[in-house]
Formats: C-alpha cells, sequence, structure tokens
C-alpha cells in the first residue's frame, strides 16, 4: 500500500534536474527597489536583452559562495557571465539556487550608461566596486527562472581609507527565459 | 396470551414441544395453544426418535438477534435463498416458524450447550407479554462473531489513528495509548462516539473530537464528525501561536463487516501551524482484515492535499502517511466492567496491541520570495521526502459489554 502511494505521489510531482539550466537565458520584466541615492528605476529595461549561461551543471550542487572581505572589483564579477555556476549553487540540491554575487552584476557593463553610480565615478573620478550582495534565482520549470538580485554599489575616491562617496543600494526582481 | 413451554434443562436447548405453529414470522402474533396435543408435539411422542437440536443464534433482517436451537435436519438443507421457514426453538421456551426471507444470518454457536434430545416433562406457564419483551430485548451475553471467529471484534470501530464508520455501540469505549499519546473514547449512543486525548506526560498537545456513524445496510456503514487539536499552554510562551491550529471535519464510509473491512475518509483540514490558515483536503484508505481470533492486520494511509495550488499548477500533494501494523486483538467483557479487570470473562484479554510501523512521505517546492513585488514565487519541480519506518506501538484497553 505504502508503494502504491509512493508511486502516486512521484508520478504527481516533477524533480528537478540541474540539465534545466543548460543553454542561454534571456532577462525581462525588471523591477526594482533602490534606495533613495540611486534613482535608477529606469535602468533596467527588456531592450538591454541581457543574457545568461550556468555553465557546467556539474557545479550547481556547490554552495556557491565566493567569499571576498573587501568591496570586490566589478570586472572580477563580470567574469562570470557565463559560467553562473561558479559562483551560484544549490546547497540543497532542488530548484532554487543562491549566488554568492549579483547575476545581473556579472552584465554591468551592459546597463552601466544609465546607472547613478557610474556616472558619479565617471564625474568624481572614484572606483565602482560591489561592497554586498547576492542573488537568488528559482527554477519554476525548465523554461522559467524567476530573480532577485540584491546590491550594494559604492563609489571608491581614496583606495586607502576605501571611503565612498555614494553608496547604492536595492533590489531588483526579472524573469528568465530559456532561448 | 398463554401458552405452555416445555423447557429442556439448559437454556437454548428448548425442545419442541410447541404446536399449532401458524405464524410465518417472528413480528407475527405468538399463537395461542394449551398443553400440546397435535402437531409438533404428536411428532415427539416418545416412541418416535428424538429430534437432533443445533444450538444457533439467528439474526433477523430487522436486525434482532436470537439465540436458539434449529432442527439439524432443517440446518442442512437451509441456504439463504431458501424459501422455506425455519423452525426455530426460543431459549425463551417458545417456538416460532420464520419465514426465511426474515432471516439474515443463522450461525451455530460452537461453544454453546451440549445439544440435547430428550424434552423433559417440566410444564411452565410464561405469560407471552414478558415473553415478547424477553424476544425483542434479548441480548446475548456474548455475541458470537460473524464468520469463523469465536468473539466478537472488539476494535473495529478504529484503525490505528482514525476511526472506521463502525460506530461503538452505547456503554462500549476504550482507553488508548499511543506513543506518547493517551486518548479515551466511549460510545454515549449507539450512534455518537466521544474522544478525548492528550500527549503524556505534559498535556502539550490535546485533542477533542466526536464522531456519528450509523450502518445503512449489511456492508455499509457510514459517519461524519470532527476532531480539534488545542495547544494548552500556547499563550504561555508566544502570544502569536494559536490555541487550537489544526481542526479536522470528515466523512468516511465503511465497507465489510466487523473483521474485514475498508474504509475512506475525506473532509477538510484547517491549520495554523505552518501558516496563517491554510485549507487542505486529507483523503484516508485504511483497512482491517482479521486473519484470527487474536490477529489482524491494519493499514492506514492519509493523503493530504492542497487543492488551492493547483490554480498555480503545481501538485495538489503536500503529504502522505502510511503504515501497517499487526493487531493482537483482544476482547470485551459480556456486561459493564469499567475498570479493574485485565481479562475478559471469556478468558481473552481486554486490551489490544497494535505494533506496525508508520512511514512519512512529504513533497516540498523549492520558493523564492521576492521583495520588490512582495510576492511568493513557486516552483513547479517538486521534491519528495520519507521520514521512516517510525516504529508504530499502540495499548488499547476496552471497557463495557461486548457487541450486541
Amino acid at each position: 500500500m505504502r508503494v502504491l502511494f509512493l508511486i502516486a505521489l512521484l508520478g504527481c510531482t516533477s524533480q528537478y534536474s540541474p540539465s534545466v539550466s543548460e543553454g542561454v537565458w534571456l532577462e525581462s520584466e525588471y523591477t526594482s527597489d533602490f534606495n533613495s541615492a540611486c534613482p535608477a528605476a529606469g535602468v533596467f529595461q527588456n531592450s538591454l536583452n541581457l543574457t545568461y549561461e550556468f555553465g557546467n551543471t556539474a557545479n550547481y550542487s556547490d554552495t556557491g559562495y565566493w567569499y571576498d572581505s573587501s568591496a570586490t572589483s566589478i570586472d572580477a564579477v563580470q567574469s562570470y557571465n557565463k559560467s553562473l555556476w561558479d559562483v551560484c549553487g544549490s546547497s540543497g540540491g532542488n530548484a532554487r539556487f543562491v549566488c554568492s554575487v549579483p547575476a545581473i552584476l556579472t552584465q554591468y557593463d551592459q546597463w552601466k550608461e544609465n546607472f547613478p553610480v557610474e556616472q558619479i565615478s565617471q564625474e568624481q573620478n572614484c572606483v565602482v566596486q560591489l561592497n554586498y550582495g547576492y542573488s537568488e534565482g528559482v527554477f519554476i520549470d525548465d523554461k522559467t527562472v524567476r530573480m532577485v538580485n540584491y546590491m550594494e554599489l559604492v563609489c571608491i575616491d581614496d583606495p586607502e581609507s576605501g571611503q565612498s562617496i555614494r553608496t547604492c543600494s536595492g533590489y531588483i526582481s526579472s524573469l528568465w527565459t530559456k532561448q | 396470551m398463554l401458552y405452555f413451554v416445555l423447557f429442556g434443562s439448559t437454556v437454548g436447548l428448548a425442545q419442541p414441544v410447541e404446536s399449532s405453529v401458524e405464524a410465518d414470522s417472528i413480528d407475527q402474533p405468538i399463537e395461542k395453544s394449551d398443553v400440546q396435543t397435535d402437531g409438533l408435539a404428536e411428532e415427539l411422542q416418545p416412541t418416535e426418535a428424538p429430534l437432533s437440536m443445533l444450538p444457533v443464534q439467528m439474526t433477523l433482517a430487522n436486525g434482532i438477534v436470537l439465540t436458539g436451537s434449529v432442527e439439524f435436519q432443517q440446518l442442512l438443507i437451509w441456504t439463504p435463498q431458501s424459501t422455506d421457514s425455519i423452525r426455530f426453538y426460543m431459549d425463551s421456551g417458545g417456538v416460532q416458524e420464520i419465514a426465511n426471507q426474515s432471516i439474515t444470518s443463522i450461525v451455530q454457536i460452537t461453544q454453546g450447550p451440549e445439544v440435547q434430545t430428550e424434552p423433559e416433562t417440566v410444564t411452565e406457564v410464561v405469560d407471552p407479554v414478558e415473553d415478547e419483551e424477553a424476544i425483542v430485548d434479548e441480548e446475548p451475553e456474548f455475541a458470537p462473531s460473524v464468520g469463523n471467529f469465536s468473539f466478537q471484534n472488539p476494535a473495529a470501530s478504529r484503525y490505528l489513528y482514525a476511526p472506521s464508520s463502525i460506530p461503538l455501540q452505547q456503554g462500549q469505549g476504550y482507553v488508548s495509548q499511543k506513543l506518547l499519546f493517551t486518548s479515551g473514547v466511549l460510545g454515549v449512543t449507539d450512534n455518537v462516539t466521544l474522544l478525548v486525548g492528550t500527549t503524556v506526560p505534559f498535556p502539550l498537545v490535546s485533542i477533542v473530537g466526536g464522531k456519528y456513524a450509523k450502518q445503512i445496510n449489511e456492508k455499509w456503514h457510514v459517519g461524519g464528525g470532527a476532531e480539534v487539536f488545542f495547544l494548552p499552554f500556547a499563550g504561555a510562551f508566544d502570544d502569536d501561536t494559536p490555541t487550537a491550529p489544526l481542526s479536522i471535519g470528515f466523512v468516511s464510509a465503511t465497507y465489510g463487516d466487523l473483521n474485514s473491512h475498508v474504509t475512506v475518509a475525506t473532509g477538510v483540514a484547517y491549520e495554523q501551524v505552518f501558516s496563517n490558515g491554510s485549507i487542505s483536503h486529507p483523503v484516508m484508505v485504511a483497512g482491517h482484515k482479521r486473519l484470527s481470533d487474536r490477529l489482524a492486520v491494519v493499514t492506514e494511509n492519509w493523503l493530504l492535499l492542497n487543492l488551492d495550488i493547483m490554480a498555480d499548477g503545481r501538485s495538489p500533494f503536500t503529504a502522505s502517511i502510511n503504515s501497517l501494523a499487526f493487531r493482537f486483538i483482544g476482547n470485551r467483557s459480556e456486561s459493564y466492567q469499567w475498570f479493574g479487570q485485565s481479562i475478559a470473562s471469556q478468558g481473552y484479554p481486554r486490551a489490544t496491541w497494535d505494533f506496525g510501523l508508520v512511514f512519512l512521505n512529504a513533497v516540498d517546492s523549492a520558493t523564492l520570495y521576492d521583495p520588490v513585488l512582495d510576492t511568493t514565487h513557486y516552483s513547479l519541480y517538486s521534491e519528495g521526502f520519507t521520514f521512516g519506518p517510525i516504529p508504530w506501538v499502540d495499548y488499547t484497553w476496552h471497557f463495557g459489554p461486548a457487541r450486541r
């Protein structure tokens, strides 16, 4: 009897497989919420056509933690734009994953032009860095991912003291669709 | 009306000396007669061979149960489809022709008194009014069981936790210890059963419930009821913890008899433990199969469904609980004996033991809270988890009389 019920249960459920992440994912349907020092609501548009790749699926079950106690170079973050499983992982081995850097920051060069911190950087010659951030995502099905990014970007004008002249923090949520 | 009956020396072995039996069924008035001078009495003249009588219990279509004797020759040819009538010699002394369509079953009383073939000549005047009442109100001290079992199953009203639709009778009850959970159940009428229970030694979780159940035909019982789980100390630790975190209303149907039966139940469960208040629909399928006088196998299986999430395209399956247990059946006494005796008058323990294994299967879906949209996204992928086997031990002590 137990076996019959288990079969019934499993027969009506679908189990996540990391192979689902293979392919190219297009980001859209942005919504954001930033602090008052960072009016970035209009920055994230579908016209950006940002795409992502998870890379080697063997790494999906890593914890994904990628610590850096100091502020992190944006260039370093962008090096993962086609290998998200190097900074993301699913500790539970299920359809939910966490990234130790904001996934959207791996595409920074694509949307930085109108971003307030980047404009400050160009005006005052400070260096934009990631102070803190992460992403969380869940595979809704084999063609859809829901993502939430949180990031705190700073613009450092004195590398020795690490003093920031502008701190931008906020959430960005979006939908990824497999291409 | 007056009539004379010749009694055998032992109850249940009245000899066939009644005469002028013309009634077709038990519902018809008992025929008045004088001292037997004709009919059957004539057949029992000392010069003739005596009839062989077998003690039986006869259940009538209207539910009345009679004990008495039937001629061996009639029993040999009787079948439920027979069109003839049965000549039934009641323990109370009467003899009655009972139409076959009025008879539901005839069960031989295997441990009854010896068959007696010689009529005695004791003559007794019986008040027919009292005699009729005796027939209707007759409650066998220890009703024989259906099938080839020597006593009634005292635990037909329940599986491991869930009840069947077979009700306890008025005055019957039990006290049950399920792992760390103690419960008491009492049949306040033949159809209404009340339940109270709590965890021990600390009453962290308590329960109050009730069930109404009735038999609608020979094989089917139906019922319905409710159970409410309480946290008596909820307010002592956290003001947000609900006092009654789980309430269940259910309906059920049971097919079978006291020894072999299957129950399907469903209902509505309102829980506030894991949510701010959500409704799920449990489905329960349970079965009981008696293998011998003292042994039965019991299974109880729950399926928890959340139909609300089907709108999101998600699976409604939340969890299932499966169990399989052996039940060592005890007995009830034939009379009211509330406390103090561990052995029924027939020599069997008054307690029933269940030993089994329980498996909990849960289904979980990954979720993501979106603070920007203030919503939770649910994955359509699900994962199944199994906890167990968890040992199940239940000791149940029965009180109240055996089933009438």
